[in-house]
């Protein structure tokens, strides 16, 4: 098993503890349609605090629409989210104020510099300070790009500002649609070392969405595989690995979206 | 709701837009000035003196915010949707109708800003081309330097809010829109229209775009507060519904990009 999974296992926290304890972050019965088609089908996930949850699946199988309604982007047709037991629904900036996320590419002003960008976020969560900024720009690799305009970052610049932006309110749960999507091999490696040091480091919770397997055995701790908006199973990789010899997540995958 | 303020208008000074729009204004207001000869039978205007500027080109101003407040929203609501920075603040505990709110409180600084800088730079150029003068001609008379300074900060202040009506207009097209350039021509379209409907006397005293030019003159030189009543009522009644119309559906919204 490669180092970095046991890293993220090692910090695995609630979700090796068992299944009793309050989800970080579950979906109940989720269920969203656009123009009559189901993209999500009665989604029920469950993410335990300590967690790398990779979910998978291929294009246009409703990854992005299910992160759109965890972070309150877009409407449930039905169904609720709920962050650390708190509704979404009912009491959005309770529930949000534990999340920080990237949706789909990381946009920001790009006449504005990756300092200034950040400073504007900054202002609108409670207690974030300037020093605050730096650190977290300093924690990605930007504190060297910081006073930049953004339009001069690269795709893999852009994707750490956007964690750094996840990060500045100190959350327990970050939400990431595709973060190494569109970068080159040494910008994904950047990337996914970020996350399991953030993972391990910082006792952060994060919910990964992504089509690239081989990323995702690397980072995760448990993973969830949704086909047509419907979940296909969820399960933790190292019991997962425990049944199966030549356990690859690969393997695993593509067994269970042919059945 | 301050500090979304704060980061709009961070965000309105640090763009090009504002002041091409006030370059804009000089340069019209020149084009203007520059060989205008008072009483030539080409021209409406008849004023003589530098002063009498401002508060006699009052519909050049209308004009310019017709354009510019289309542009402002287009930018500030559509174009950030489509760029995808708008969820930036939706994903902080902030409500979609505190950053809606911020945002027409910035339309405000900003319909604020362009009016006074109109009137530094008519006062400017027209003293430039035709010099201070003796006094402030309006309505047919002429009022000491002092009262028409009055009248001039009185119309520009009145006229701010049917600006803002039709800035609430153009927010519940931006709402809707996908695009920034669909709610740009279509603000435009509408109310070049609507400018059109200004000679139909029957519909002219309800349409936003006439009380963005006469509203003022319900008010100035002396108050009718029957007609400033009427006129305020009507623009009340747009407001009321263009603002519950605009935050309902922004509460909606699906950020799809």
């Amino acid at each position: 098993m490669l180092a970095a999974v046991e890293i993220a296992r090692s910090k695995g926290g609630a979700s090796m503890a068992g299944n009793q304890a309050t989800p970080l972050l579950e979906t109940r019965h989720l269920t969203k349609s656009f123009r009559g088609r189901k993209i999500v089908d009665d989604l029920n996930i469950r993410v335990m605090k300590g967690d790398v949850y990779g979910f998978l699946g291929r294009n246009g199988q409703g990854k992005t629409t299910t992160i759109r309604m965890l972070t309150g982007l877009i409407f449930p047709d039905s169904g609720d989210v709920l962050i650390n037991g708190i509704s979404l629904r009912k009491d959005f900036k309770r529930a949000i104020a534990h999340v920080g996320a990237i949706v789909e590419t990381p946009a920001f002003h790009d006449y504005l510099t990756g300092y200034e960008n950040l400073a504007l976020m900054a202002n609108l969560a409670p207690g974030v300070t300037k020093s605050r900024v730096r650190e977290v720009l300093d924690i990605v690799g930007l504190g060297g790009r910081a006073r930049d305009k953004v339009k001069t970052y690269s795709l893999g610049m852009k994707q750490r500002l956007g964690i750094a932006n996840a990060l500045l309110h100190e959350p327990e749960l970050i939400v990431l649609d595709e973060p190494t999507n569109g970068l080159d091999p040494q910008g994904m490696r950047e990337i996914r070392e970020l996350i399991l040091r953030l993972a391990s480091g910082k006792n952060i919770t994060f919910f990964i969405s992504s089509h690239l397997l081989h990323e995702m055995q690397e980072m995760c701790n448990r993973i969830g595989i949704i086909q047509n908006g419907r979940l296909l199973m969820e399960g933790d990789m190292r019991e997962l690995a425990v049944k199966a010899d030549d356990f690859s997540l690969e393997k695993l995958y593509f067994e269970t979206t042919r059945s | 709701m301050m500090n979304l303020l704060g980061n709009e208008l961070y965000k309105l000074f640090r763009t090009r837009k504002l002041y091409v729009f006030a370059a804009i204004m000089i340069a019209i207001l020149i084009l203007n000035l520059y060989g205008y000869v008072p009483g030539d039978s080409m021209v409406v205007w008849t004023f003589r003196h530098g002063q009498s500027v401002p508060l006699n080109t009052l519909d050049l101003l209308s004009q310019f915010m017709v354009i510019f407040i289309p542009i402002f929203l287009g930018d500030s609501v559509t174009n950030e949707y489509r760029r995808g920075t708008l969820k930036l603040p939706l994903l902080r505990p902030v409500r979609r109708s505190e950053l809606l709110g911020a945002k027409l409180a910035s339309l405000f600084v900003f319909v604020v800003i362009m009016v006074a800088f109109y009137v530094a730079a008519a006062y400017a150029v027209g003293t430039y081309y035709l010099g201070w003068g003796d006094g402030t001609e309006y309505a047919g008379s002429i009022v000491s330097s002092p009262e028409g300074i009055r009248l001039t900060l009185a119309a520009v202040a009145l006229l701010i809010l049917p600006f803002m009506i039709y800035g609430l207009f153009v927010t519940a097209i931006a709402v809707l829109a996908g695009s920034m350039s669909f709610t740009i021509i279509s603000a435009l379209v509408i109310m070049t229209v609507a400018l059109n409907l200004n000679a139909v006397e029957a519909v002219a005293p309800w349409s936003p775009a006439y009380q963005m030019v006469y509203y003022h003159e319900a008010f100035i030189p002396e108050p009718d507060w029957s007609l400033a009543l009427k006129r305020t009522g009507i623009l009340a009644l747009y407001a009321a519904i263009l603002a519950l119309f605009s935050f309902r559906m922004f509460r909606k919204k699906e950020m799809l990009y």
